[in-house]
């Protein structure tokens, strides 16, 4: 060892542990705002075991429990289906009622957090609710069903739609929309049938669905006469979609189909824009993003390529409905978000108009379970459920855009016909 | 074969994008001492500054030339009503916390102020189109991002190396309380450094929301590649900033293409802890003398 080299070392080793001191510091806050931002996409699920049977309209009063995420992620835009709710319980009850009952609602915000879901939904259980409803969003509902099959408490028309919902299906469990993956397999057939057969690749948002969407989109391409050349999986939140797209562009697809949170199905279509690559006829997608957000920012070049379904109208075609009337006197602008709440909550009062005797939870699921083809909204189609099918909507609107606003293209029933 | 060319290239263009992300974390920490996990989130709060500026009827360019304004007065006030105060007693690791506190804090401010209706399309300040190299555009506004990221490297690279500014910065970064006693004004310089951090920041938020569209977690994917570009290039390398920035945004593309895109965001973390073990120092990372 060199003089020079042994009088080096010790400062050698104090510059690589101030080298190391300040490369920990990073790595250290590079794990904190990978925590941070963890924490902002995920949230604890609390469970709990609840007792009781179900409920009964006491007096003079229907009660009824919203728990429902008015801040947090998507706070925004389920305020105002809850604001579209709350004003078409108000005018029933300003109108009289239901058979005489004024409607009491228990609107509680959860911040699409499933903890506060179910704490929410401890409290509805307590003051003896007939029923939940109002959710929207799929992060709360599976913690909030156990509780309430527990303690025989009807859970109505969640505004989403997952398939661990409805397997194992709980007997207190309905929801109005069909799935993503239902609703892109009765359109396949549809679309093939007006705008000509095709090749077809499908985008995914990742989701515990996205297999089983996988597999329903592809055996009904293969069923319609289409061709399936493959599917893309993107992680929700993905930054970068041009290796997707550029994928895609290689495989010259007729038709793109989107299973995505509506957020990156635009950002999928930004970026296809920016690398000069639409299918040669269509994007389909379902109800996922036939919402007012995800069309704002789509070009409007791109807007006619849409076609996508939806479960209740479009704002265009529902001029002349009670529904508008309300929300506009309410000062609640008509958005497809809007048309949802006010749908929604009619149809709950529809249920409970025609629940005969004592109004009690039992008697609510038994009235919903024996509807078949019930106009029990204006803004959604014909509903019937069962005692095992819970899925009340079986015909989709189809829609098209132009020039930032839906037009209904099309009607489809989800038997495929 | 033109896929995998086409893939490099995008990889590039985003990478670039991370890179400049990277490079406003790196000169933080260069300027203040302090990795800032909020530079994101600045850059996306003042995006939609501008965007309501633009909304409210002002064409994009002044709209931008505004918010440069705005952002200059954000900068200083991120510094001066959340880091500064009380910042002595706990060290570095307490003003760590408060970036991540801020960071959170703009996105839920983001949610309440401009939540409704987003992401909202960011009008391009860039042109449209460009040449198209193989399967790939290549846009415009990714070539003018090149020359624009060129310049401001090597205008910050001659500030530390030629300007008693950037002696001031670096010794600062280095030990402030020392810096003090030799009369350095080491409040005005973070002012300063904080300033044209939010200038920095704009620059990104705005490079950033035409290509991902504005909203409030636009920054949340972006952050992560750029921490990990800065620890890959060398966390007081400017330059090396952009060339980590790179090698992510080249390795994220490639592995979503070929291997799937659950593995883009685990291959950029597989590369920086790569580097932490193999080059702790990062690629292009100087050593720091420390006496003890």
């Amino acid at each position: 060892m060199s003089a020079d080299k042994a009088a080096s070392s010790p400062s050698r080793w104090r510059h690589r542990l101030a080298r190391r001191r300040i490369t920990a510091s990073f790595a250290v806050g590079a794990v904190a705002a990978a925590l941070a931002l963890g924490a902002c996409s995920s949230s604890s699920a609390g469970g709990a075991g609840a007792s009781g049977g179900g409920n009964s309209a006491s007096g003079g009063t229907i009660s009824l429990g919203i728990s429902v995420p008015l801040s947090g992620a998507v706070g925004s835009s389920c305020t105002p289906m809850n604001q579209a709710m709350l004003a078409w319980f108000n005018h029933v009850n300003d109108t009289g009622g239901v058979n005489g009952k004024k409607i009491k609602v228990d609107n509680r915000d959860d911040g699409y957090t499933a903890a506060r879901a179910v704490t929410n939904t401890r409290a509805f259980i307590a003051e003896k609710v007939l029923a939940v409803t109002g959710q929207c969003g799929s992060l709360q509902p599976p913690a909030q069903v156990p509780l309430l099959t527990a303690a025989k408490v009807p859970f109505l028309f969640v505004f989403g739609a997952s398939n661990s919902m409805l397997h194992p299906l709980s007997p207190e469990y309905f929801n109005l929309m069909p799935t993503y993956g239902d609703q892109l397999a009765a359109e396949i057939p549809y679309v093939f049938q007006h705008y000509g057969k095709g090749s077809v690749v499908l985008m995914n948002t990742v989701t515990p669905d996205s297999p089983t969407t996988t597999t329903q989109v592809q055996t009904a391409v293969k069923s319609a006469g289409g061709t399936f050349l493959g599917q893309y999986n993107a992680p929700p939140g993905t930054a970068d979609f041009s290796p997707y797209v550029l994928q895609m562009k290689q495989q010259h697809p007729d038709y793109v189909i989107i299973d995505q949170i509506p957020q990156d199905a635009a950002r999928l279509i930004q970026e296809m824009t920016s690398q000069d690559f639409m299918p040669a006829k269509n994007i389909i997608g379902s109800n996922a993003v036939s919402q007012a957000t995800f069309l704002s920012s789509v070009s409007t070049a791109v807007q006619p390529k849409l076609l996508l379904t939806s479960d209740v109208l479009a704002p265009a075609s529902a001029g002349g409905t009670q529904c508008e009337s309300v929300l506009k006197a309410a000062s609640i602008a008509v958005t497809g978000v809007t048309l949802r709440g006010c749908g929604t909550a009619q149809v709950v009062v529809k249920a409970l108009q025609d629940t005969k005797g004592t109004l009690t939870s039992q008697a609510l699921v038994n009235t919903i379970q024996g509807w078949t083809n019930v106009q029990a909204s204006e803004v959604y189609p014909p509903l019937t459920f069962t005692s095992t099918n819970h899925v009340g909507v079986t015909q989709l609107y189809v829609f098209s855009a132009k020039n930032n606003a839906f037009t209904q293209v099309g009607k489809l029933s989800l038997s495929g016909s | 074969m033109g896929l995998a060319i086409s893939v490099i290239v995008s990889g590039i263009a985003f990478g670039l994008l991370i890179g400049i992300l990277a490079f406003t974390l790196v000169f933080l920490y260069k300027t203040t001492g302090v990795a800032n996990f909020a530079i994101g989130n600045i850059g996306m709060f003042e995006a939609f500054m501008v965007y309501e500026l633009y909304e409210s009827g002002l064409g994009i360019w002044p709209a931008a030339l505004i918010g440069v304004v705005l952002s200059v007065v954000f900068g200083a006030l991120v510094y001066l009503v959340v880091l500064r105060p009380f910042s002595g007693g706990g060290g570095q690791a307490n003003v760590l916390v408060r970036t991540v506190g801020l960071y959170l804090l703009l996105a839920a401010m983001a949610d309440v102020f401009f939540g409704q209706n987003q992401p909202y399309r960011f009008p391009q300040l860039l042109p449209h189109g460009g040449p198209d190299a193989g399967s790939v555009v290549i846009g415009w506004s990714n070539l003018i991002t090149v020359g624009v990221v060129l310049v401001i490297c090597a205008a910050f690279a001659a500030m530390f190396r030629y300007t008693s500014l950037g002696l001031n910065f670096l010794a600062v970064a280095q030990r402030a309380s020392v810096a003090r006693l030799l009369g350095v004004r080491v409040q005005r310089l973070s002012i300063i450094a904080y300033m044209i951090a939010g200038i920095l920041a704009l620059l990104v938020g705005v490079l950033v929301a035409p290509q991902q569209l504005l909203f409030s977690q636009m920054m949340d994917p972006m952050l992560l590649y750029a921490f990990a570009a800065a620890v890959i290039g060398g966390l007081t390398s400017l330059g090396g900033s952009l060339v980590g920035g790179i090698i992510i945004g080249v390795a994220v593309d490639v592995v979503s293409t070929y291997v799937g895109g659950d593995l883009a965001l685990a291959s950029a973390l597989g590369l920086l802890l790569l580097t932490l073990a193999v080059r702790p120092n990062g690629l292009f990372g100087t050593a720091q003398v420390v006496r003890l």
